[in-house]
């Protein structure tokens, strides 16, 4: 399956899976909400899109900020690998697109994705509706949002 | 002198009224107290010294506590003025001021009031503890997140006394049986007390001075043990960190709080780092994590492996 694909339906996933799943994540003794949350996310990541786009033995960068469930590795699965794949963005049309997050216009360049999100008052969150894409932008050291229907998502090998 | 194999009549700190630490004989004539503060307050503030005197007063003016009538109280009970115990219980109040002071400061506690009894012997400090701890939710999900505020009253004993070795103290209400260290603010601050020795009957012996860990004595005194790892946490993570810790996070000891809001999450095998996030939007109290330049293989600059000191500061609380 193509990554663009797979990550929509992973996206699918998170937002009808959303209201059921985040109750039951929060409120571990053994660790935070957060980690909690993404060790979800990034078993999920593995399963639904890693396992759907890549053969054995070849791995995907982790979702966000990975897993923190075995320590040093930010994986759930085989989490003594390492990733050579990595997810990058394009805009659809090649051109500039909007930050929403800094209100600028800009055409991707060395931009690191890093997870889907919502927005809301300016800002983004970790809840539905999922359809917006964060990313670093690696020149600036600047977080920024584009809106996921103005992104399509491709495979690099490292 | 003292002659061989004899005792000493008068102590060397004669001159200074056996109090070396309050005190001070200048020239030989009169003994007088330390660096007081200025004229008038040595009669009005017996003396103390400024640090202290601004402590005392900061806290009186806050109304953080019934300071008057704590303090007479405790200079009556304590046998009233110029004698050494008068000196020593004086000097432990104060000392109790500074603590719960810094216990404030800390954020370890919201507010506290203090009270003080007893006799030449002892001193009682209640305090009323008002704590706030991370609440998350419950089931209906009415709280997803915020704090709940602990009130308790809690009552301490404290022996006067300079020495650490001659004190037997035994208290009605199940807390320590002996006390030998000489003030709350030395107890919990200044010295690492380790664990209690019990003999064969299962009486207590003594406790292990100088180990890490201590306190544990005092079973249950939660506010306290906080109190006291709060301090303790200060002191180590600004030397480790360079910035001022306020408090670990109850439930998951490694993650260590800054004042800056910033926080980091430490343990054997990795660290992870937030900062505040500087976006104009981002809603108060919103975090960014750092990515390191070094980081570890396959975690996207989100972890590094911790330094020594870091490794050396978990270790202190364990």
């Amino acid at each position: 399956m193509e990554i663009d694909k797979a990550i929509r339906i992973f996206v699918d996933f998170l937002n009808s899976s959303w209201s059921i799943v985040s109750p039951l994540l929060i409120n571990r003794d053994y660790t935070t909400n957060e980690d909690s949350i993404n060790d979800w996310l990034q078993a999920n990541w593995e399963l639904l899109v890693e396992r759907k786009v890549l053969y054995v033995n070849n791995y995907l960068e982790v979702y966000g900020e990975g897993a923190d469930y075995n320590g040093r590795s930010s994986r759930i699965t085989a989490p003594e690998v390492l990733p050579n794949f990595k997810v990058n963005i394009k805009s659809i049309n090649g051109n500039e697109i909007l930050d929403i997050l800094n209100n600028q216009r800009v055409k991707i360049s060395n931009m690191t994705f890093e997870k889907i999100t919502g927005f809301k008052n300016g800002f983004y969150i970790l809840e539905p509706e999922f359809k917006y894409v964060l990313v670093t932008d690696d020149d600036l050291g600047l977080e920024r949002v584009f809106e996921m229907d103005q992104i399509s998502f491709e495979l690099e090998r490292y | 002198m003292a002659y061989s194999g004899g005792q000493q009549v008068f102590s060397p700190y004669a001159a200074m009224g056996n109090s070396p630490g309050m005190m001070i004989d200048p020239n030989g004539e009169k003994t007088k107290y330390a660096d007081p503060v200025t004229g008038d307050a040595i009669v009005d503030y017996g003396g103390m010294d400024a640090v202290t005197l601004r402590a005392y007063l900061a806290s009186f003016r806050n109304g953080n506590f019934n300071g008057m009538y704590g303090l007479n109280t405790l200079l009556m009970e304590a046998g009233g003025g110029g004698g050494g115990t008068y000196r020593q219980a004086r000097t432990l109040y104060f000392n109790v001021l500074a603590f719960f002071e810094e216990a404030l400061n800390r954020k370890v506690i919201s507010s506290y009031q203090l009270d003080f009894g007893g006799d030449d012997t002892y001193i009682y400090v209640a305090y009323y503890e008002s704590r706030t701890e991370t609440a998350i939710s419950d089931e209906d999900g009415d709280v997803l997140e915020g704090v709940t505020l602990v009130d308790k009253k809690k009552t301490y004993i404290v022996p006067i006394s300079s020495y650490l070795s001659d004190l037997h103290f035994e208290h009605s209400n199940g807390y320590p049986k002996r006390i030998e260290p000489y003030s709350i603010f030395n107890i919990l601050v200044s010295q690492n007390i380790g664990k209690a020795y019990y003999d064969e009957n299962g009486e207590f012996e003594r406790f292990q001075y100088g180990g890490a860990g201590g306190l544990e004595y005092l079973g249950g005194v939660k506010g306290l043990k906080a109190i006291k790892a709060a301090a303790q946490v200060a002191r180590e993570g600004m030397k480790i960190f360079g910035k001022e810790v306020v408090k670990l996070q109850p439930v998951w000891e490694e993650m260590v709080i800054f004042k800056d809001g910033s926080k980091i999450d430490v343990n054997a095998a990795r660290v992870k780092e937030w900062i505040p996030n500087p976006h104009p939007s981002a809603p108060a109290g919103t975090l960014q994590k750092i990515k390191f330049d070094k980081f570890l293989p396959g975690s996207k600059g989100y972890k590094r492996t911790p330094t020594e000191g870091e490794i050396n500061f978990l270790n202190l609380f364990k």
